[in-house]
């Protein structure tokens, strides 16, 4: 059977694989641009003259980073949001995962429950009515207004759908030998369904990181900024920073720059196997949906 | 049974559920209401009950304004071009990389172009600002291979509607191929050997079975996808514009922070977000009951 592959299916192969990687390289090869500029002197990064490799190799501007104490302040703050929000995040995931994983016979006025969930995911009050929400709650200028919020309706379909696919028996089993519905939740639910929680926690790690977004508009301190509002506020306005010193005559602006971009990615690349081996679950999760 | 000793007997379940309801009340539903300050003067000494009403002055100012259609044009033509490229980028790389032989090649491949999906768009927006720099290194490259004026990319209103969706293919792209590659690998494979037998070429394999089978998939993410013209991806954007492409790349959700919540014309900007969401939500209901309709979609 293998004979009867063609020459034409070979050169197939060879210029389709050929054109993928070169295209999967140029995907990442800015980052590696990025990381050369971090470390290049003040006149080739003006210039622009760095391409992959570091000119005027220098690592002032990692220097500068280090004695800033505001840096450490918003790694500090993305921490902690990273660990209460995914918290939080999960608790109210799971709160409506697991009544809405079962039937009508078994919830009783289930209907009314996806009712009031799925309302939600049609209409958004926008960004107006929720920063006034958050002023008015008195969370402006709190870390809170960074944990708390967002909605669980989208996660909790997912692993409504993944409680539906643990076997029925198992609940009835568990129900007919008197277990309440938090035994059932806690003793079997949550242990089967540790990957997709696992899965659903990663995802809301990740987006804890990043977000930006929520710094910028509800600490009025900058103290108080995320990591990577610290970055974008830094990159726009980056005259204002580090005014004690001269600190361009030490380190490039750009360099300055670059050296924060790199500390906000390198954690994303050590966790980067760990999104992979789950992403590929997630796909089929949402895969799955449509049955 | 009578619907009290039902509720009776589900005591427990509405425990649970209500730190989930609690939260989306609060979070979700609240902000609902907090639209009725599209019809009122904000007075930010009163909270979201007591202020005063003004009736539709807002939408008036909205409507008559010309910033309406440019940030509605600039938002539906954005939000389009990045919806047809993506979807015909992600299923074209799904099906290039499942041709692949090696598994650890097609692995290497995927996870590349899946990296970007999982930065935020401060750390890409400054790479891609410091690579399309006029003295950057895009520049150079071009000038390198012969050209003898350096492309404003960041300054053109044509070229910076191009960098947004270049941009937005290489974070999202290899993350939406995936989900397509996972439908891929779901079709049953007799039917490849079958339509071999029949003596179908490679090409006709990819058409009649790997496409065909994949395209209720692909369906629904189109239609669940719909929505979706109305945001144009306010983080990139936000982050790569300035001054100079305000014309060509100012959307509505730009708007309504940089007018509305930075400008604090927090009325007006409720207004402007109100006339979006409810544009949105018809948009959102309508392909969820198309899909339902159509392909049996559920959402619950």
């Amino acid at each position: 059977m293998k004979r009867n592959k063609s020459i034409s299916y070979w050169v197939f192969q060879i210029v389709n694989t050929s054109f993928l990687v070169l295209l999967a390289i140029t995907c990442v090869l800015p980052f590696l641009h990025i990381v050369a500029v971090s470390f290049s002197d003040s006149a080739s990064t003006s210039a622009g003259t760095v391409g992959l490799l570091p000119i005027g190799f220098q690592w002032n501007a990692y220097e500068r980073i280090i004695d800033e104490r505001d840096v450490f302040v918003s790694l500090f703050v993305t921490v902690i949001r990273m660990f209460f929000g995914t918290i939080w995040l999960m608790v109210i995931t799971i709160s409506a995962a697991y009544p809405l994983s079962l039937s009508r016979q078994e919830f009783y006025g289930r209907r009314i429950f996806v009712g009031f969930f799925f309302v939600s995911m049609l209409f958004s009050g926008g960004i107006i009515p929720y920063y006034i929400l958050i002023k008015d709650l008195g969370l402006m200028n709190s870390i809170w207004a960074l944990i708390v919020g967002g909605t669980p309706v989208f996660n909790a379909i997912i692993l409504m759908n993944f409680f539906r696919s643990i076997p029925h028996g198992l609940y009835e089993a568990a129900a007919i030998d008197g277990a309440s519905h938090w035994k059932i939740l806690t003793r079997i639910y949550l242990p089967l369904s540790k990957p997709s929680l696992a899965t659903l926690s990663l995802f809301c790690v990740v987006a804890h990181w990043n977000d930006w977004f929520s710094g910028l508009v509800y600490m009025k301190d900058k103290t108080k900024y995320p990591l990577q509002t610290y970055i974008y506020s830094f990159t726009q306005y980056s005259a204002t920073y580090f005014k004690s010193e001269m600190y361009h005559e030490t380190a490039p602006r750009m360099a300055i720059i670059s050296a924060l971009n790199v500390c906000a990615f390198i954690p994303v690349i050590v966790i980067f196997p760990l999104l992979l081996k789950y992403v590929a679950r997630r796909g089929i999760m949402i895969g799955s949906v449509k049955e | 049974m009578s619907v009290l000793s039902k509720m009776k007997k589900g005591k427990q379940l509405y425990l649970i559920i209500l730190p989930a309801c609690a939260a989306t009340f609060v979070f979700n539903y609240i902000p609902l209401y907090g639209v009725v300050l599209a019809f009122q003067k904000y007075n930010p000494t009163k909270n979201m009950f007591q202020q005063d009403w003004v009736g539709l002055r807002y939408f008036k100012q909205l409507f008559g304004s010309d910033d309406f259609v440019r940030i509605i044009s600039n938002t539906l033509t954005i939000a389009s071009i990045k919806i047809v490229s993506l979807l015909i980028t992600a299923l074209l790389l799904a099906l290039l990389i499942t041709e692949i032989r090696s598994r650890k090649v097609k692995t290497a491949v995927q996870s590349l172009l899946i990296f970007p999906h999982f930065l935020s768009w401060v750390v890409l927006g400054s790479v891609v600002r410091s690579l399309l720099d006029q003295n950057g290194f895009v520049n150079q490259f071009l000038m390198f291979l012969g050209m003898r004026e350096p492309i404003f990319f960041m300054q053109d209103g044509f070229w910076f509607r191009v960098v947004l969706v270049v941009s937005e293919l290489w974070k999202e792209a290899g993350f939406s191929g995936m989900i397509y590659m996972a439908a891929i690998s779901g079709v049953d494979s007799t039917l490849y050997e079958a339509a071999k037998i029949d003596g179908a070429n490679r090409l006709q394999l990819v058409w009649h079975i790997t496409l065909k089978c994949i395209m209720p998939f692909v369906v629904l993410n189109v239609i669940l996808n719909m929505p979706n013209v109305l945001n144009a991806g306010f983080d990139q954007v936000f982050i790569l514009y300035n001054y100079v492409v305000l014309h060509s790349a100012d959307i509505i959700d730009t708007y309504v922070y940089r007018v509305g919540l930075a400008g604090g014309q927090y009325a007006y900007g409720t207004a402007v977000g109100l006339f979006k969401s409810v544009v949105s939500s018809i948009l959102i209901g309508s392909s969820y009951f198309i899909a339902d309709k159509k392909l049996g979609f559920k959402v619950f």
